[in-house]
């Protein structure tokens, strides 16, 4: 969608027209999403969280200053609005969170520069990447997507839990290099 | 490096790692820009991942892509740009509704008058509480108690929506156990089970464990709660004040797009003020302030016929519990040398009115269960029943019956029966029964039956289960609510608790999913009753 595009979708949501607003939902649904999900590790509360974050986007839709990044705009909604969940979580009591959250601190730059160099479509191609990884490290992502814990996921293929680890680890750094190139 | 990757991933993922190990790999990333850079390229695709396997319907796409068969369940989940719509098309601008709003009550009122003196509901369906066989997937929360049983009664379930009262008072539950009452005149839309905004009115809100970060949105500030009491008054101009009376609230300013400006940490017995026109919160002292309290009728007592006892004997338990008294520990069995059934922590009896009593486990002590003593005894081999009263303060996910086994690889349960609430995940919103042979599921083939039915709080219900050859079923109040064939797998268990999960007592009430109510009549048969005798078995006087 271009800058030409955006703005003409934002006039007619603002004239009135609020079905048209499902086409920027359709358009940067995927890069809010994964913005998220890589910060929120509950997989309810990260889709929670990016439908709050589209819902605020269209209160506040006659703030957006049409000459800057309508997707840079919502991620730094999204920003607030993780911020806000880390608030509510109560993380304090919960060592796990506190160290993801040591974590994200230590990264930010990091991953703010991944997320603007990954665009909707590189994510687009993601299921074309997965596809292309062997069936082992197929099996592995789709046990991590189910909630299994590495030890569970390293009995389910009869390895050890170590080598759960280094097999994401791997899967992860193809799939990045395939996102970014179109192809592994 | 691709060890210490390794490390960061799982400790990212799955947590567990000693805190000195985690401290160091802290300090490696601060170290190391390399290990950043490809740490967040780590957490990136995560993300990524997750993000596109949680879009239908992309998500069974992908799937497809994984070679997996997945939960026909996940098939009705509304995919995100629809379920986004749907609330955005709800949606006003902030900065509208306060001015829209009071113009619009005020012609209203000026021309519709006395009408207007009785409860109105902006979303009523029209309808009392939905029976199981027409449950749609979005209720969110259940009424507790009103200042007009006729208009909307006890019990009826509600779905994201406006609720509005002129007079009067409604208290609801959301379906993770949050009680909320709003005093009239008020304005509200309940928007999940976990969030409510407030537009004008009174509201007191009680969070229990498990349900913390409750959110009530107002205009100008919102409140996340961070555990037990708070309550909020929110005017027609958009100021308010906001009190916690038990536990901390965290207490946001927000701007004119729902943008936090500011946010204030409240404890016990503090207050705050907000004037949004200023963009200001002040900590005002108050006494008590003009909050409403919790209100909701009393609890119900079990009241039962006489012939009931000799009736359940006669159909031949293995162990048969009425909670009239505590002995030595000991919950009396009506059956003679049946299993004993000991009081654990601070579990009790309590006298009812009219003369009953029952096993009593209650908000107040995190750790109050029923343990059954004698676990060498085949309680549940084969064919068996279990059959029991409960009542529910509140509506999570409470373990009611539960075996236990303990493996050299595997800590987990032979058998669950529990309440459940809030099905969001499985695709069946709601509340229900839920039964599972051998939990965690994806071991050893386990099996789970949902009872998709509408419980209430502070209400007996009758809760059955039984299982006949590879058949096991679940009955709401002598009403078969679930059925599915669990193999003929036989149940391995060292020890069964009634009213909670495990006898771990260092675990917190709602992960091991500890019962915040009440139980009587529990029997337990060695063959699977027939649906007419848990018809039987169900009927109160």
């Amino acid at each position: 969608m271009t800058q030409d595009e955006i703005a003409d979708v934002i006039r007619k949501v603002l004239a009135g027209n609020a079905p048209e607003f499902s086409r920027l939902v359709r358009e940067f649904g995927l890069p809010v999403r994964s913005f998220i999900h890589a910060r929120v590790r509950n997989a309810a509360d990260a889709e929670d969280l990016a439908q709050e974050c589209f819902i605020a986007a269209f209160r506040g839709l006659a703030k957006f200053d049409a000459s800057q990044s309508f997707e840079a705009w919502l991620i730094g909604i999204a920003r607030h609005r993780v911020l806000g969940h880390f608030r509510a979580t109560e993380r304090r009591h919960n060592t796990h969170l506190m160290f993801r959250e040591e974590c994200l601190a230590r990264i930010s730059n990091e991953l703010h520069q991944f997320d603007e160099e990954t665009g909707q479509d590189a994510i687009k191609r993601l299921m074309d990447c997965v596809e292309k990884l062997p069936a082992r490290v197929r099996q592995v992502i789709r046990a991590r997507l189910r909630g299994e814990d590495g030890s569970q996921t390293a009995t389910l293929l009869n390895t050890t839990r170590g080598a759960i680890y280094m097999l994401q680890l791997r899967a992860n750094g193809h799939l990045k290099e395939c996102m970014m190139k179109g192809a592994l | 490096m691709d060890a210490t990757l390794a490390k960061l991933l799982e400790a990212w993922q799955d947590g567990g790692l000693p805190e000195a190990e985690e401290a160091e790999l802290l300090l490696q990333l601060d170290r190391d820009a390399d290990l950043r850079h490809r740490f967040a390229e780590q957490v990136a695709m995560i993300g990524a991942v997750r993000a596109a396997a949680e879009q239908n319907p992309r998500w069974l796409a992908l799937f497809d892509v994984l070679k997996g068969d997945e939960d026909a369940a996940v098939a009705e989940m509304l995919s995100f740009e629809a379920a986004t719509m749907e609330r955005i098309v709800q949606t006003k601008p902030w900065h509208k509704f306060p001015s829209l709003w009071a113009l619009a009550a005020a012609v209203t009122l000026l021309l519709t008058g006395p009408f207007w003196l009785k409860p109105r509901w902006i979303n009523d369906p029209g309808t009392s509480a939905a029976t199981p066989a027409s449950i749609p997937i979005s209720f969110v929360a259940v009424v507790v108690g009103s200042s007009s049983e006729e208009a909307r009664p006890a019990g009826t379930y509600l779905q994201p929506g406006v609720l509005s009262q002129t007079v009067g008072w409604l208290t609801l539950q959301t379906l993770n156990g949050v009680s909320v009452t709003l005093d009239a005149p008020y304005r509200a839309e309940l928007l999940d089970h976990d969030r409510i905004r407030l537009y004008r009115g009174r509201a007191r809100v009680h969070v229990p464990e498990g349900a913390i970060g409750f959110r009530l949105d107002s205009p100008a500030f919102d409140v996340v709660d961070l555990g037990t009491e708070f309550a909020a008054n929110v005017n027609t101009d958009g100021t308010g004040t906001c009190r916690v009376f038990e536990g901390k609230a965290d207490v946001s300013l927000l701007d004119s797009i729902g943008e936090v400006k500011s946010t204030r940490r409240l404890t016990a017995n503090e207050s705050v003020r907000v004037t949004p026109s200023k963009q200001d919160m002040q900590v005002i002292k108050e006494v008590n302030g003009d909050y409403p309290a919790i209100k909701q009728p009393p609890r119900p007592t079990l009241a039962l016929p006489p012939t009931y006892p000799p009736k359940v004997l006669g159909m031949g338990p293995l162990g048969y519990w009425r909670f009239e008294e505590i002995s030595n520990h000991e919950v009396r069995d009506e059956v003679t040398d049946g299993p004993r059934l000991l009081a654990e922590g601070a579990a009790a009896i309590e006298n009812e009115s009219g003369g009953n009593h029952s096993g009593a486990l209650t908000a107040q002590n995190p750790v109050a269960y029923f343990q059954m003593a004698s676990y060498t005894r085949a309680i549940l081999a084969g064919d068996f029943s279990i059959s029991l009263f409960a009542q529910f303060e509140w509506l999570q996910n409470f373990a009611l019956f539960t075996a236990t086994r303990f493996d050299e690889k595997i800590e987990g349960n032979s058998f669950i029966l529990q309440s459940y609430a809030s099905f969001r995940r499985s695709g069946l919103n709601g509340t229900g029964l839920h039964a599972v042979l051998y939990d965690p599921p994806a071991w050893d083939g386990g099996v789970e039956v949902y009872g998709n039915t509408l419980l209430r709080p502070l209400h007996w219900h009758h809760i059955a289960t039984t299982r006949k050859g590879n058949q096991l079923s679940l009955f709401l109040d002598g009403v078969a609510v679930g059925r599915e064939s669990v193999g003929s797998m036989s149940l391995d268990y060292r020890e069964i608790f009634v009213g909670r999960l495990n006898g771990n007592a260092d675990q917190p009430r709602s992960e091991a999913r500890g019962l915040v109510g009440h139980i009587d009549e529990l029997a337990v048969f060695p063959r699977a009753l027939t649906n007419a005798e848990v018809r039987e078995l169900a009927v109160t006087k």
